[in-house]
């Protein structure tokens, strides 16, 4: 099983248990060590007490040691079959004097005891199979060495405790092990069911339900939080959505406008007249062609815009040959309605800013200005420079102006203040101006005029 | 003027050929890139239209090419591609300007008219009249010594008149070379530059200005001051 490709649930639940897992393991082996220590020093300190309380019985009569109640030692000692404690008495040459009746093993231990005057010494020993500890004290009576008593006594009662201990263990594990799987379990699958939830109910959400939220989660925990991110992310997406849908259907609406008005010409170039050519509706068929071609070119960039596929290369420009440009490219079509350009106060300025991307916003504005404008007014172009940090392009028209409440709108993509006016521009001209002035960091105001007309100014950082 | 069009569309390539005729340009149109390419390399033109989709070629690759050659012949790119990318990718490997299409046969001679100017003048050595020094191949201009900031229209216009040095000009004479030809009939715009300039270079005021108007003619270069 590859752990890592497992669900999130299975991965919670398997270190969950895993790690209850090692933490009994490793609780259990170190208190039966610890116990099993603690009582291996018990033995010692019995068999010791023992042999000492068997000492005491002993007595001195005509100078030679003689056992008080040696009548018990013909009792069975301890009967008991764990507790059982041996003795035997050796003199001072070593030589076995005397064991108790519980001593049942054929082998005698004493060859491989060792024997001190002065202290007691412990050793553990296999006797026919049986691990048995010894402890051998010395006997002192009147100040006099005496010989030794051995104390021994088997393992079993250790054992036994161990095997206690084990046994509970032994339950007390795979208990422990099945509540940490269920409980991990559980709580996995609690913690994790608003997170199934959420995914179900994305899964479902496509391009025509985005208003489709998800459930709202009253809780302040992460989960919570996931699902407050996605719905704001929906809501952005439907946004986005709307809004291509509408930019799409407005293009296709625009771009169908002057075809359907070249189709028409050509429909009523091919009734009449199939000889001559006739020279208006060739010239009206050009400007159609030429306000499609413009309109790709305005929706190709606005595209790109959008994405930031637009790099603005800064340079050095002289302000003052972009307009005097812009100003040559449009007096012919001013001069068609008698409008003039005059451009006040221009000085000769270089800035830095993309010369290609000032280029259009002016021509864009002067379009606007001289589409707007009626026959026989002026349109005025001033550079403001009194201004330490920034430059003023002030564009002032003596046309009808716009509603104070619409400014906010003009910069919309496709709006028009008057929708029924279909000739006049396809409604990208001042988007396009307002991203190239965003662009440079600008700002773009609008003021109607005193008397009459509109103030276009495009603040651009110096 | 010699004018090599390599374009592989029947329809332009026959528009563009016919209206540059039509203007008095003589015309060699190839409608594959190699052979346009050999043919650039080893015949004299004064500019060279060249697309930049062709079937066996890039046009970027033929305009490398021919740089690489050596031949420094202006050359406009045409393209349907009127991103501004695509412009200065084109401009890197060499050609002098970029038009897109759908483009106006109008404009498209206006550009060779510019192109082949600007080129011709380029190519002029640095020009030293009285006290001002112009440097066509720097675009610098030092009155006395400093350093004097021009915009690109105002090197032009001082660049035409001091080539002609005391010869009188026409406004639009002067028009036609540093704007567009054939359109500045009716425009003052010569009038405005001519004051940039003089603002810009004549630094003693006291003294008559190295623009001199000729009343009812037009404007010329001072060389006596």
């Amino acid at each position: 099983m590859k752990i890592f490709n497992q669900t999130l649930h299975t991965k919670i639940v398997f270190w969950t248990t895993s790690v209850v897992g090692v933490i009994l393991l490793v609780f259990s082996i170190e208190s039966v060590l610890l116990i099993r220590n603690k009582l291996s020093e018990d033995i010692d300190h019995r068999l010791t007490s023992e042999a000492q309380e068997i000492i005491q019985t002993f007595g001195i009569v005509d100078e030679k040691m003689k056992i008080i109640h040696e009548f018990e030692w013909q009792e069975p000692h301890h009967v008991t079959e764990e507790d059982a404690i041996y003795i035997i008495y050796t003199d001072e040459n070593k030589i076995e004097r005397i064991r108790s009746k519980n001593y049942l093993e054929k082998a005698s231990p004493l060859s491989s005891l060792s024997f001190e005057t002065l202290i007691a010494t412990f050793k553990t020993m296999f006797i026919d199979d049986k691990k048995i500890r010894f402890a051998v004290v010395p006997i002192d009576i009147e100040q006099i060495h005496r010989g030794w008593l051995i104390t021994g006594m088997t393992f079993e009662s250790l054992n036994h405790v161990q095997s206690v201990i084990i046994g509970v263990y032994a339950i007390i594990f795979p208990i422990a092990m099945i509540i940490a799987f269920m409980g991990s379990s559980i709580i996995a699958r609690k913690a994790l069911e608003p997170v199934l939830n959420i995914s179900e109910t994305v899964r479902k959400i496509h391009a025509q339900n985005l208003d489709q939220a998800l459930p709202v989660i009253e809780s302040n925990d992460e989960i919570a939080h996931l699902a407050e991110t996605i719905n704001d992310l929906l809501k952005r997406l439907k946004e986005s959505f709307k809004t291509i849908r509408q930019f799409t259907a407005n293009a296709s609406h625009e771009l169908k406008i002057p075809l359907s008005i070249v189709q028409a010409e050509l429909e009523q170039f091919q009734k009449i007249n199939h000889d001559r050519l006739d020279k208006h509706s060739l010239e009206k068929t050009k400007i159609e062609l030429n306000r499609i071609a413009k309109l790709i070119d305005d929706l190709s960039t606005l595209a790109k815009a959008d994405t930031k596929q637009i790099n603005l290369k800064k340079e050095t420009v002289w302000l003052n040959d972009i307009i005097y440009d812009e100003i040559e490219r449009y007096r012919q079509t001013a001069g068609k309605k008698t409008i003039q350009i005059i451009p006040e106060d221009l000085p000769s300025v270089s800035v830095q800013a993309d010369g290609h991307w000032l280029h259009v916003l002016t021509s864009n504005l002067l379009d606007n200005a001289i589409k707007f404008s009626p026959e026989n007014t002026t349109i005025k172009i001033k550079i403001l420079l009194n201004d330490p940090h920034y430059f003023h392009l002030v564009f002032i028209d003596e046309g009808p102006g716009i509603q104070e409440q619409e400014f906010e709108n003009i910069t919309r993509r496709f709006y028009r203040v008057d929708p029924t006016n279909n000739e006049i521009g396809s409604g990208l001209g001042l988007s396009i101006v307002e991203w190239v002035t965003d662009a440079h960091g600008g700002l773009l105001n609008f003021k109607n005029n005193f008397d009459k007309g509109l103030t276009v100014s495009v603040t651009l950082p110096k | 003027m010699q004018i090599l069009i390599i374009e592989d569309e029947n329809f332009i390539g026959e528009h563009i050929q016919s209206s540059l005729t039509d203007r008095g340009f003589s015309c060699k149109w190839f409608q594959k890139g190699k052979e346009g390419l050999e043919s650039a390399v080893v015949d004299l033109y004064d500019c060279i239209i060249l697309d930049r989709r062709l079937p066996d070629m890039d046009g970027l690759d033929i305009c490398k090419e021919i740089r690489h050659q050596g031949i420094s012949t202006p050359i406009i790119l045409l393209t349907a591609m009127a991103d501004v990318d695509h412009k200065i990718e084109g401009l890197n490997a060499g050609a002098d300007d970029y038009m897109t299409k759908p483009f106006s046969s109008d404009e498209l001679i206006a550009r060779i008219n510019a192109v082949v100017r600007r080129i011709t003048f380029q190519k002029s050595p640095t020009i030293h009249i009285s006290d001002v020094e112009l440097n066509p191949m720097k675009r610098t201009v030092k009155v006395e010594g400093n350093p004097i900031s021009l915009s690109n229209r105002e090197f032009l216009l001082l660049q035409y008149l001091m080539h002609h040095g005391g010869k009188p000009l026409t406004r639009i004479q002067i028009f036609d070379h540093v704007w567009e030809e054939g359109t500045g009939s009716d425009s003052n715009v010569v009038d405005v530059y001519i004051n940039y300039v003089r603002k810009k270079i004549d630094l003693d005021k006291n003294k008559s200005s190295h623009i001199e108007t000729v009343r009812g003619y037009g404007y010329r270069f001072n060389e006596d001051i």
